[in-house]
């Protein structure tokens, strides 16, 4: 990374970065880790999904993030699964074995693991 | 300064833009009660934590009530200072704060002299609503100085503005929080642990008896009353102008005489006056600013009668141990002339001699336990007390002060000059050693000695005196702050004086924090100055060489100005102490 | 149940994006209003922009954002500064540490865009050591940020420098209060002063300084992006935009929220919230954490603001949001607070640091059923005195618990006083546990169970507990079987 010298640049540098997260076609696997996700256990559940991801041979579908706090202190913790173009899906209360069901159901077959899905009460400023 | 309108009380009244609330109020004689406030306008001394939460006013407009020693005034503002929620709101605090003091006013030191007992009495509080748990805090006796109760302490913050703001020690300050909150020194050491220079500010300004001295009253009086021994008395020259005060006299009320004869009615053996040995210490100081001036020596020469600034330099400027005055201090070597000369001169046994200074200062009594301060097992000065002390032990002996006649002091040890009267102000060593320092130098007995440049309340002062052909630069400074400024330039070798004389209280010795308390009225100190100088010039000899028994002690003890014997009696070393 | 009632905006990021990547933050139009500023408009359009949008400060007082930069940019000073307050200290909340967690990048570039308004070049993020997770993710973000430039010497080829250092506190509570953490910043203990001088006039190192929340900040890249006016399209009159609340207690989806203001209670409470736990009724929600108050039932329907909250006896605070359900115990409630307040109090004033107490030791002996009906007479007065003569805020809010209850509670007050019973069951000295003649088989479970050996009786027998020696533990009522010891 280089500094920026102007708003062009920074510009530029957005454009970039928005084709590299927005506009491929890889699936986002976010893992709610702020303290209060790690300290339920999202460490376990990130290594878990990144684990199933390589066994799988995805990796070049789907990205997984550490995230921060996705609200849900009831049900941590909690994973968002976007599947490009579908609506994300949000899920609670994963442990380790839970985040490999949820890999194989919603990242191999597309299925929504509906037990496991928490309603999202929110909507984001656009 | 511009001024604004405002209304007190319905009062209208124009006052500068930088006044206080409490300050206009005052000018419109309408009290506002206060307590953990302090203002020594004089030696820019202030206090204003507003957490004692005593002088809480109305603000028109503002939610909650106003601390009135805190906000400043501004147009239109319309102030009440006596309205029913503010009187109990202010009521409340205080019987907040008793109920969190012990209640021992009859026994208590400050019996009377007390800033809380006294707004207790001042508001009618009778009984108090609420009542609970009462901190108490292990006793600090640790130090010769400085005794700490801080089950009393009221956390009015003044003694830290005194030890961090002016004394730049930064010795107290809060520790803990909530209920438990207390002022102390760091790690909750004891004093004598620190790097205090037991200076006793924080005494001279604690609205209660959370700090008080260590007493030394019983000792005297077991000397005194016993049969074996000699006792001794001398008194510093700051204590016959501020004694008066505790026997309701006038501030600036000069009592030589009458405390003189009260020493005597107490039963002292000899009655001596410290101004005798503060003649001594110039001759032996100007002798070693000569000496250092003609043989190349280290400049500028720092004064050293000053105990608590001693122990500052010792603590702060450890590596410039070597410029000031190996002179002991004046009350010292008198305690060493004593057990010495004078034992001998009147064939007296020095084991048997207990020499008790009386003294403004509370460093004193911390110095006057250093080990090098003595010799063959004796301390020079056995016991230092209070001017408070002395006064104490004057009412407990019966002695109806305000109508003793004046009595002199005994000989030889009681001659003094007006010069050695002025130690007792700040400026007046210099001043004094100045008087003697041009008469030698020049070889002529000088008419004008009045350093008028050199005396003042100004933190820092320097002037420069021409002697022959020589320009003599003087620095004065007194607090500790002002005297951290000139060592620091000195370190930096900013500046080029030959003397400089440093008293560590505020005001100098007048101030000392031994003295009555001031309660927070700089004019007091004023007067107290005005006195020193209105005894000097009331003396006949002004000059330190021209006390014939000074010069006789010489001729028949000592030898040589600044000599062998003299540096054995009258010297001294110090060392570097850490700082913590 | 109307789904979607939550609106993030401090929040939009947490979740979505991967703090420690700056890349993330940037695509999402990270730092493009901090140099859309930069280009095209002058510090005033800056302060003009957050005034128009009605931004008020979320971290207690609800200040208006845009006239506190205007403060400090007209007042004179060789230096100004930019705090930010990420001290976050009210039990049960966290919503500042959740941003910082998630988003750091948003607070640092509006740290810089505060720093552009009022001409500071230098900045101060003031938080706890606590908050090791949040602290790593700054430290990333600002490594991050300096690289780009984006932070530092001559941002974007600019002539605007801003700098940004991290100050940890040592957990103290008061050093929320700004001026005690501008004491705490300039390494003096950390204790309030009287306001003013208000740190706009003379802050860190006596220089103006302004000292603003971390999701009061969160708002502000937001604000420039979305426009100002759209930003005051959501609230209400007074209170434009969102508010975070750390939704805690016995509700069933404790959380972090984040709801445009003039959200109603219920809403929070039960819409978002889910309901009370185990299906119990509603008593109370506890707002403004301890400086706030508890607001009963009947004003689940009020929309929150800044300014109905304060009618209904609490403050916004900084989010903090329990939730009661019908078994506690005001008292005891109140009690708790104010045992928090006394130990944070700094002890500067006699007001909080003695007045307080006092306070709480009237509290003591109410739940421990010594109090008489004067101490509530006491209670009310001494509270209201304490308000009125604090040095800060927290000491001048410190009673607002006890205020709060004995207005909308104070029959529970009256039980404990003069009926000596707690009709909740919490203050275990007012509790009387009591065997069931006819319900006890004699099982000698009871018996067992109790740890003071004072509950007596033969096997297959009723039995009795000695009132006198009894503990109140609870242990018998938890061991029978047979519902047979009763509680009142």
């Amino acid at each position: 990374m280089k500094k920026l010298k102007n708003v062009d640049e920074l510009k530029a540098l957005r454009d970039d970065c928005l084709e590299k997260f927005k506009g491929s076609e890889k699936t986002r696997i976010i893992v709610g880790m702020a303290t209060c996700g790690i300290a339920a256990g999202a460490g376990e559940v990130f290594d878990s999904i990144a684990g199933e991801i390589m066994k799988l041979g995805l990796g070049d579908k789907v990205t997984v993030v550490r995230s921060g706090c996705m609200g849900a202190c009831h049900s941590e913790p909690t994973v968002e699964i976007a599947v490009p173009g579908e609506e994300s899906v949000l899920y609670g209360n994963i442990d380790s074995q839970r985040a490999k069901v949820l890999v194989r159901n919603h990242i191999m077959r597309n299925e929504v693991v509906s037990e496991l899905v928490l309603e999202k009460t929110y909507k984001t400023i656009s | 300064m511009k001024e604004v309108n405002i209304t007190i009380n319905d009062i209208k009244v124009s006052v500068p833009e930088n006044y206080t609330v409490l300050e206009a109020a005052r000018e419109v004689d309408i009290e506002i009660p206060t307590l953990c406030h302090l203002n020594l306008h004089d030696l820019k001394a202030v206090n204003r934590s507003a957490s004692c939460r005593v002088c809480v006013v109305e603000v028109e407009g503002r939610g909650p009530l106003s601390p009135s020693c805190s906000t400043y005034v501004s147009e239109g503002m319309v102030i009440r200072t006596n309205t029913p929620r503010a009187v109990k709101a202010r009521r409340t605090m205080v019987e907040l704060l008793l109920s969190d003091h012990p209640k021992d006013c009859l026994t208590c030191e400050k019996n009377q002299h007390c800033d809380l007992q006294r707004l207790a009495a001042d508001l009618g509080v009778r009984e108090i609503e609420y009542v609970g748990e009462q901190s108490t805090y292990e006793q600090d006796n640790s130090s010769y100085s400085i005794f700490r109760n801080l089950d009393k302490c009221v956390l009015c913050r003044r003694c830290e503005t005194m030890c961090n703001e002016i004394q730049t020690c930064g010795i107290l300050s809060g520790m803990d929080r909530g209920f438990e909150t207390v002022v102390g020194p760091a790690f909750g050491l004891p004093m004598i642990d620190t790097m205090c220079t037991f200076c006793g500010q924080c005494v001279a300004v604690c609205p209660t008896a959370a700090l008080t001295e260590i007493s030394n009253v019983r000792q005297v009086w077991d000397a005194i009353n016993d049969p074996e021994k000699f006792v001794v008395v001398q008194t510093a020259p700051a204590v016959r102008v501020a004694l008066g005060e505790e026997f309701g006299m006038e501030p600036g009320t000069i009592v030589t005489g009458k405390m003189a004869a009260a020493l005597r009615r107490m039963g002292f053996d000899r009655i001596f006056d410290t101004d005798f040995a503060a003649d001594l210490t110039i001759i032996e100081e100007a002798s070693e600013l000569i000496h250092r001036v003609k043989h190349g020596g280290r400049l500028p020469i720092l004064t050293s009668c000053c105990p608590a600034w001693v122990k500052f330099f010792e603590h702060q400027f450890p590596d410039l141990l070597d410029i000031p005055s190996t002179c002991k201090s004046p009350h010292e070597m008198f305690g060493a002339i004593v057990k010495t000369y004078y034992a001998e001169k009147f064939n007296i046994d020095p084991k048997k001699m207990v020499v008790v200074s009386v003294m403004p200062c509370l460093a004193k009594k911390y110095e006057a336990a250093r080990p090098e301060l003595g010799s063959d097992g004796m301390q020079n000065v056995d016991y230092v007390i209070s001017t408070r002390e002395a006064a104490k032990m004057i009412k407990e002996a019966g002695i109806n002060f305000v109508n003793l006649p004046d009595e002199d002091f005994d000989n030889p040890l009681g001659e003094s000059t007006g010069a050695s009267i002025i130690f007792g102000a700040t400026g007046g060593v210099i001043e004094a050693a100045l008087r003697t320092a041009c008469d030698w130098l020049t070889g002529e007995s000088l008419e004008e000695i009045d350093y008028h440049q050199l005396r003042g309340l100004e933190g820092i002062r320097e002037g420069s005196v021409k002697i022959g052909d020589k320009e003599f630069k003087i620095g004065i400074a007194h607090g500790l702050g002002n005297a951290r400024k000139l060592l620091e330039d000195i370190r930096a070798g900013k500046t080029e004086y030959h003397a400089i004389e440093i008293m560590a209280c505020p005001g100098g010795c007048i101030g000392g924090g031994g003295q009555p308390y001031h309660q927070g009225d700089s004019e007091i100190i004023k007067k107290r100055a005005a006195a020193i100088y209105r005894e000097d010039m009331g003396k006949t000899k002004r000059k330190s060489h021209e006390n014939v028994n000074v010069m006789k002690l010489y001729d028949e003890y000592l030898g040589e100005h600044y000599g062998e014997k003299a540096h054995k009696l009258l010297h001294t070393k110090y060392q570097k102490r850490e700082l913590i | 149940m109307s789904t979607k009632k939550q609106l993030r905006i401090a929040l939009k990021n947490c979740g979505v994006i991967d703090p420690e990547n700056i890349e993330e933050y940037i695509a999402r139009d990270g730092y493009m209003a901090m140099a859309n500023i930069l280009t095209d408009m002058t510090p005033e359009d800056v302060i003009d922009e957050l005034k128009k949008s009605g931004l008020r400060g979320r971290g207690g007082g609800g200040f208006p954002t845009g006239l506190k930069l205007e403060l400090a940019r007209k007042n004179q000073g060789k230096k100004k500064y930019i705090v930010c307050n990420a001290d976050e200290g009210d039990p049960g909340a966290f919503m500042d540490r959740s941003i910082l967690e998630g988003d750091p990048h948003a607070v640092l570039e509006a740290m810089a865009i505060c720093g552009y308004a009022v001409g500071a070049s230098n900045g101060y993020i003031y938080i706890r050591a606590e908050y090791p997770l949040a602290i790593e993710r700054l430290k990333i973000a600002l490594k991050q940020a300096y690289k780009l430039g984006l932070i530092g010497k001559n941002i974007l080829g600019s002539s605007f420098s801003f700098d940004i250092e991290m100050k940890y506190g040592a957990g103290a509570f008061v050093c929320g209060e700004e001026t005690a953490l501008i004491n705490s910043i300039e390494g003096n203990r950390g204790e309030p002063h009287f306001k003013p001088p208000y740190p706009a006039e003379k802050g860190l190192w006596n220089m103006p300084t302004t000292v603003n929340n971390v999701e009061t900040l969160a708002n502000i890249p937001t604000i420039f992006n979305m426009g100002a006016a759209k930003f005051a399209k959501i609230g209400t009159k007074t209170s434009k935009g969102t508010k975070v609340f750390a939704l805690a207690g016995n509700v069933n989806k404790v959380g972090l929220v984040e709801v445009p203001m003039g959200t109603t209670l219920r809403e929070i409470v039960f819409d978002i919230g889910g309901g009370i736990t185990d299906g119990k009724g509603f008593k109370a929600v506890q707002t403004g954490g301890p400086s706030g108050g508890c607001i009963p039932a009947q004003f689940l329907d009020v929309p929150i603001d800044y300014e109905s909250l304060k009618e209904i006896g609490s403050m916004m605070g900084s989010g903090g949001m329990i939730i009661m359900d019908e078994n506690t115990c005001m008292v005891d409630i109140a009690k708790y607070y104010l045992e928090f307040t006394t130990d944070e109090s700094c002890g500067k004033c006699t007001a909080c640091r003695i007045g307080n107490k006092r306070l709480y030791e009237i509290l003591q002996k109410i739940t421990d059923g010594t109090g008489t009906e004067e101490d509530l007479v006491k209670l009310k007065e001494l509270g209201e005195i304490i308000k009125d003569t604090s040095l800060c805020g927290l000491g001048q809010s410190a009673p607002n618990p006890v205020l709060s209850t004995m207005k909308y509670f104070y029959d529970e007050y009256e039980a404990h006083v003069k009926d000596k019973t707690c009709p909740a069951g919490i203050c275990s000295s007012l509790t009387k546990y009591e065997i069931v003649k006819d319900k006890c088989i004699g099982c000698t479970l009871c018996a067992k169970a109790c740890p003071a050996a004072c509950i007596i009786g033969k096997v297959r027998e009723p039995h009795v507990i000695d009132q006198d020696k009894c503990i109140k533990c609870g242990a018998c009522y938890k061991a029978c079987k047979f519902d047979a010891i009763t509680k009142s």
